[in-house]
Formats: structure tokens, sequence, C-alpha cells
């Protein structure tokens, strides 16, 4: 229902943002290649608390999917939760 | 009998170390086993006095050790060295003793006494049982860091002895010059440890600088990097002596070379222990050593410690592999000698008839490795909008960490009372409503690539989606980084309650995409950076709710939080059904970072969104969990959330009468999450493990949830007040 031009816009916006995560990502990339962390300096990253996933808990998740008018983001979108 | 009850009692503690045993894969199916009971064996029987049974059990863990290939040289050596132990000590057969001693030197030259289990008896029955077995004699392990050099790869017996031949030319001694010449030798065909060994005997038959280089360098090409180091330093110091500047300087360079590539191991005592014995590779670490680098050679080092823990005797043990340049820690957790209780075990190998039987008890005896997590959730939600949702659910995990596989669901109901004021404002009365929300996911990894599936449901009674997904991730650069690309497709149904799908539904689809990678930054922290697009097609208006729509000229003089009695008498009499577009594309960009330090966890996440609907929102997420003690954890919670509204949100909709009728918006909601809003939330949260094996967590979490609505009728601001309490425990 929104005119085309509004939505070709939103998709080169997008389509920019990727870019920047793309170069930011690949950046990264790169400079984490200057300092490799090995194996045995990994105690600390693998405590429970320091999860690459979001820690809300199953409550919590779909609480913001209600009340907030966003949504995504959190590593695993789509999951079907049929909020109405 | 007695024999039998008194193994049945030695059953825990062969049990509990098989549970506690390292988890370094063996070289062999039964070394595990056997290793465990060989430890048990003399920290239980042996010590206790019992040295019947702690030979029956020992003879047990050599019929584990018939078959050539179920044990390792190094276990089966271990296995001799404690029944020589028990045969000498105990039972007081040398001679038996020496043969056991004898055999396990055969097994592994590089083989030692159990430090814990020595006696003079013992160590001479080892003496002899040294001297009249392998002839390879001097072993590639590595002296331990607190040793002198001089006792180092050059310390072993040479396997060729001094038998009074003359000097060579040139040289004092014939010892000096007979040993001298094997080194060489030695060196010539790469015998690095023999060279070493040689090289000393002559050494300290007649003290050169260049043999002492040469002990240096062959100690160097064995391995024993320590020892070498040391030996430069004496050759650069007895050089400078004797004003051998060329020696010097070289001895220097290597040595510069050589301690820029020795591993180091730093060990972290416990707290609150006392009678703390640590040991590397059978080397005693003084209690000053403990906490600060400790200078070792390359390869498996072995830390073994004990100490008593409010009064009980505790052990622990753990093997590190340490290469060139590395820094390996290891912190001592101490656990209780003898804890779980497995008594099948012993058993069935008394019992067996055969060996294959013997070997199915120790084949039954072994844990499967994976790691089960069960929970159960219930969260709990009440607003000032007189919204009310409990939400039980209960959730499981296996895991299989060395086949690299795992599986999961969950299943969620909520139970939804409502009595808002948009219910309200249509005349219904207030709702109770279930949901069900089964979901199921696993995952396989492919070498570096983990490939994981994933589907869920969702049920009402007037709504029903269907959702499957793929999320493919790979580990890069050492799991340094880790891209991944995820793909979900849902289709929803919606209806009304009460009425057949049949009669009236509408169906959404939705694809949604997610870009993510993970990057290690350094020890301490990890960046998370996410992009996903959600492409959904459909008519998601809710066939429920109606539209306030006011005329022309009343429309610009309604005011946000306009009360219910005063919309409801300028309002339209129509009731008019919302109306959304039919397609919908949400991006959200979001980065989230966690920071640990010595006790505590950093989460900051931040999430900026646009659609095609005209909604830009930012959320912004901060967690900073602090580890109060082992067992207790706890956290704050703050959260952000600001958005505008769609296009299309309007305080108060126009629709005017004209000759065909009412003329209404095409688009029109009153859903206050499609407009402008911020929202504040903040919350505490606590997790505490508890049981034997603090495998037990109850999580306990609460928020306090602000929203601001900007410009909506009826309300301008909500509290609501979350709650989730959660039961977790994870089995391996």
């Amino acid at each position: 229902m929104l005119d085309d031009d509004t939505t070709s816009s939103l998709f080169v916006r997008a389509g920019r943002a990727l870019l920047v995560v793309l170069v930011l990502g690949g950046g990264l990339l790169a400079s984490t290649g200057c300092a490799p962390v090995a194996p045995y300096e990994r105690g600390k990253l693998a405590h429970p608390t320091m999860t690459a996933a979001d820690m809300s808990g199953f409550g919590e998740s779909h609480l913001r999917a209600i009340t907030e008018g966003a949504v995504g983001g959190s590593g695993g979108t789509g999951s079907g939760c049929g909020c109405n | 009998m007695i024999r039998r009850l008194t193994q049945a009692l030695l059953a825990p503690l062969l049990a509990a170390a098989i549970a506690l045993a390292p988890a370094a894969a063996s070289a062999a199916p039964n070394d595990e086993e056997v290793e465990v009971l060989v430890q048990t064996v003399l920290e239980a029987s042996y010590k206790e006095g019992k040295y019947k049974e702690a030979l029956d059990t020992l003879n047990l863990a050599k019929q584990a050790c018939a078959k050539k290939s179920a044990c390792s040289s190094k276990v089966r050596a271990k296995l001799y060295v404690a029944l020589g132990t028990v045969l000498a000590g105990g039972m007081k057969k040398p001679s038996d003793a020496k043969a056991a001693f004898v055999t396990a030197i055969k097994e592994d030259p590089s083989i030692t006494l159990f430090p814990d289990f020595k006696s003079p008896e013992i160590e001479k029955v080892w003496g002899e049982a040294k001297g009249g077995g392998s002839s390879s004699g001097g072993g590639q392990d590595t002296k331990e860091p607190s040793a002198p050099a001089s006792s180092g790869g050059g310390g072993k017996k040479p396997k060729v002895t001094y038998d009074g031949q003359a000097p060579k030319r040139g040289w004092r001694t014939g010892e000096g010059s007979f040993y001298y010449e094997l080194a060489t030798k030695a060196e010539k065909e790469r015998e690095w440890a023999d060279c070493a060994t040689y090289g000393r005997a002559s050494y300290e038959a007649e003290d050169r600088t260049s043999t002492l280089f040469l002990v240096a360098a062959c100690e160097a090409r064995a391995g024993l990097w320590v020892e070498a180091v040391a030996d430069y330093e004496a050759t650069i110091e007895a050089a400078q002596r004797k004003n051998i500047r060329g020696t010097a300087a070289q001895a220097q360079a290597r040595a510069d070379e050589l301690r820029a590539k020795i591993p180091k191991l730093v060990i972290q005592k416990p707290a609150n222990v006392t009678d703390l014995k640590v040991r590397v590779n059978s080397a005693e670490i003084s209690a000053d050593q403990l906490g600060s680098e400790i200078l070792v050679n390359p390869g498996e080092r072995t830390v073994v410690a004990t100490g008593k823990v409010n009064g009980a005797e505790q052990s622990f043990e753990q093997t590190v592999n340490l290469g060139e340049g590395e820094t390996a820690t290891v912190e001592i957790k101490l656990v209780p000698k003898g804890k779980a209780i497995d008594r099948a075990l012993v058993k069935c190998m008394q019992d067996a008839q055969t060996q294959d039987q013997f070997d199915d008890c120790i084949a039954k005896s072994r844990k499967l490795p994976l790691n089960f997590k069960f929970g159960l959730e219930f969260s709990a939600y009440h607003d000032s909008d007189k919204v009310d949702v409990v939400s039980p659910t209960i959730f499981f995990n296996v895991e299989n960490p060395t086949g690299g596989w795992g599986f999961g669901g969950s299943f969620l109901v909520d139970v939804v009372t409502a009595a808002s004021t948009d219910i309200v404002a249509t005349a219904s009365p207030r709702w109770t409503e279930q949901r069900y929300v089964p979901a199921l996911g696993g995952h396989k990894k492919f070498g570096d690539v983990d490939v994981n599936l994933h589907t869920a449901m969702s049920i009402e009674p007037d709504y029903l989606a269907t959702s499957v997904g793929t999320t493919v991730a790979i580990d890069l650069k050492q799991k340094t980084v880790t891209p991944s690309f995820s793909y979900d497709f849902s289709y929803d149904i919606a209806g009304r309650s009460g009425t057949s799908y049949e009669v009236f539904s509408r169906r959404i689809q939705r694809h949604a995409l997610d870009f993510a990678s993970s990057f290690v930054l350094d020890k301490n922290s990890i960046l998370t950076t996410n992009f996903s697009v959600v492409v959904e097609s459909g008519d998601s208006s809710k066939p429920y709710r109606y539209i306030p729509t006011f005329g022309q000229d009343i429309a610009p003089r309604v005011l946000p939080g306009q009360s219910l009695a005063t919309v409801n008498f300028y309002r339209n009499p129509e009731r008019i059904l919302e109306q959304l577009p039919l397609s919908r594309q949400r991006f959200a960009l979001a980065g989230r970072y966690a920071r640990r330090f010595s006790s505590s966890t950093l989460r900051a996440e931040e999430r900026l969104y646009a659609d095609s609907w005209g909604l830009k929102a930012s959320t912004t997420d901060l967690r900073y969990l602090y580890d109060v003690s082992k067992n207790v954890r706890v956290w704050p919670h703050l959260r952000f959330h600001a958005q505008t509204g769609t296009s299309f949100w309007q305080l108060a909709y126009v629709a005017e009468r004209t000759p065909t009728g009412l003329q209404v918006p095409a688009l029109r909601t009153g859903d206050r999450e499609l407009g402008p809003l911020l929202g504040v939330t903040a919350g505490l949260g606590t997790r505490l493990a508890f049981g034997e094996a603090k495998n037990w967590g109850l999580i306990a979490s609460g928020d306090v949830i602000y929203t601001r609505f900007l410009n909506t009728l009826f309300i301008l601001q909500r509290f609501g007040y979350f709650g989730a309490l959660t039961l977790e425990v994870d089995v391996e």
C-alpha cells in the first residue's frame, strides 16, 4: 500500500547497511587476525555469560516481540511467534 | 565373600575416579578405565593396608589390558608400576615386584614410580629393575622446572659406560674423552638424548666449555629447552671466565632464542585448602611458584594436586599440551575422592567368565559422551492496562560435544487474560486465551561448518503459525570468527475465534534472512554483529480491532490520552475495522558486545530497526552479571526502546460522509506498538547454582517496563511487571 519509491528507497538503505556490516565485519576479521586468541586462553570466553546468543528467556523474548514494534537482530528470526 | 565385599566397597571410589578422570582422549580404548583403577587402588586399598584386595583389583585391570590394543604402553607401564609397588611395599615380594617393574620399564622406558607411593624398599627394587631393565634407559621425558639443570636429559645413565680407556690426545682424562666421543657420535646419529647424556658424563669428568655447549645444543634438540637454557647460561659463564668470547656470544644468542620459545605454565591454587601438594610430571612445585609463570618443556604436562578442604582429602589432575611460546593456565579445582557410586563395574568384572564379557563390562560402564540440559521456566506478566499473561515453558537439550551434534526442544504455553482499554472500547468482555508453542531443533557439525535445522509452531484458537528454518555457521581463523547465515520461512493462518478457517482466514507468509558473525576480539571479549531482513506478505490486520474515526472538524481537536468516554462521545458511530498494508519489509542491524572481567560480565546490545511501514526504532540493552560467589550470580538489567510511529499512524483518523457512504482512510490502525513510543525497562536477576556438583541452577529475574505512548488515545503510559523463574539442570 506504500508507494514503490518508499519501498525501493528502503531497500537501497538496507543494502547500504549490509555493505557497512560487511565492511566492518571484514575489518574486524582482518584485525582479529593480528591477535589470535589461543585455545588455552579462552577460559573466560567459555563462561556461560559470554554466549554470543541472546540471553533472554522464552517469556522475556515473547514479551519484547509484543511490546516493541521492532524485531530481529537477535541472531535468529522468524520463529513464528504468531503474536496477534 | 570378604574379597567380594571389599571390592564392592571399592567400587564407589573406582566409579568416582572414572567420573573424575580427565576428559582428554586416551590412546587406547581401556586406558581411561585402567588408569582410574590403578589410581583408585593405590589411593584406597593400598593406602589402607589392604594389599591383597589391591593386588586382586590390579589383576582385574591387568585383564583389561590383556589385548595388546586395549591399553597403551604408557598405561600398561603404569599398571605394572602399581603392581610392583603393591608387591614390594605391601606384599613384601621383592622378586615379583622386580618382575613387574621390569615389565613396566619395557613398556615405557620413561615411566617413574608414583611419587606418593614411594618407600625405601620400593625404590630399592625399582633401582634393581632399572639396572636390569630396558637398555634404552634414557627416555625422552623432560626435567621439571624446579630441578637443577645438571639432572636434565644429561642426568640419565649412559648406555655405554667408561671402562678405563686411555685419554685421547688433548684430553686430560680418559673418561672425558671417551664420553665426548660417544656424544659426538650420538649427535651425528641425531640421538639427541644420548648425545646430552654422554656429553654430560664427559663434562662431569672434564669441564670443557665446548662440551657443555654440545650438551646444551643436544638438549635443545631433544626438546629439553629448560635444561638447554640453563646449560647455555652455564656455558656463557664458563666461556666468559675463560675469555672465550666467540663461544659466549654464540651461547648467548642461542639461549635468548630458546628462552623466547619456552612454554610457560601458570598454576592457580584454590582457596581454603591446606596441605596442598602440586606436581608437574612428578616434579614437585613449591608454593611460591604457584600463580607465577613456570618455564616448562614443550609437550604434555600433567598437573597433579592433592590437598585438604575442611579436613577432607581432595585431589585434582589435568593434562595440558604446550607448544612453542605458549602459556597455559591451570586452575586447580580439588574434588573429593571417591564421591560417585557405581558398584556395577567391579562386580561385572569379577563375574566375567570370558575376556569378551570382561571387555563388555568396561564398554557398558563407559559413559555416553552426552550432555543433557533440562529446564522449566515459569514467567508471568501483568500491566496497568489489565493484561495478564502466565507462560510455563519446559525445555531440553542434548549435546554430544565430541560428535559435534545436538538437538533440543521446548514447549511453551501462554495463558493470556485481557480487559484492556481497547477491549473495553469495543464493548467486548474480558477474554482468556491459551497459546501453545512447541519447537524442535538440531544441529550437526561437518568439520568447521555447523548446520542447524529448526521448526516451531504457535497454536491459538484463532491463529496458527508454523515455521521451518536453517542456520549455517562456519568457524574461521581458529574459531575466532564465526559467520552464520539463517533462513526461516513461516506460514501463518489468522482467523476469528469460533469461526472455521474455511469460513474466514488470512494467510501470512514470512521470509527471514539473518546474516550474523561473532568475533573473538581478545581473550576477554566477543562481538556479535547481525543484519536481518524479514519480508512479510499477507493481511495481518486484526479482525477484532475497531478504529474510532472522527469528522473532519473534530479530528484536530482530539488530544493524546483522550478518555474512552470522550472518544465515544465524539467519534463516528460506525465501527471501522483495522486495515494494515499487505506487505512489510523489516530490517534490523544489531551489535552485541560481551566482555568478561575477573568475576563479572558486561553485555551491551544495540539494535537499529527500520521497516517499509515507516517505523524506525532503536533498542539498547545492558546487563552486568556479577559473580558474588561461585554459586551466586546477580545482574541488573536496563533496556531503552524508542520508536517512531508507522507512516499511516494517526491519533484521530478522519472519516467523511459522502453521498456514497463513509469515506475512511485506506490504512488505519489502533495498535499502540505501531505508534510512537518510548520504553524503559529496569530489572534484576539472579542465578543460584546448587546440588552436589553445582549442576542445578535456579534463575529468578524481574523487570519493570515503563512505556510512554506519545500519540495515542485512551492511555499515555503503561507499567508492566514481568517475572520469570527458571530451574535448569545439566547432566553429563
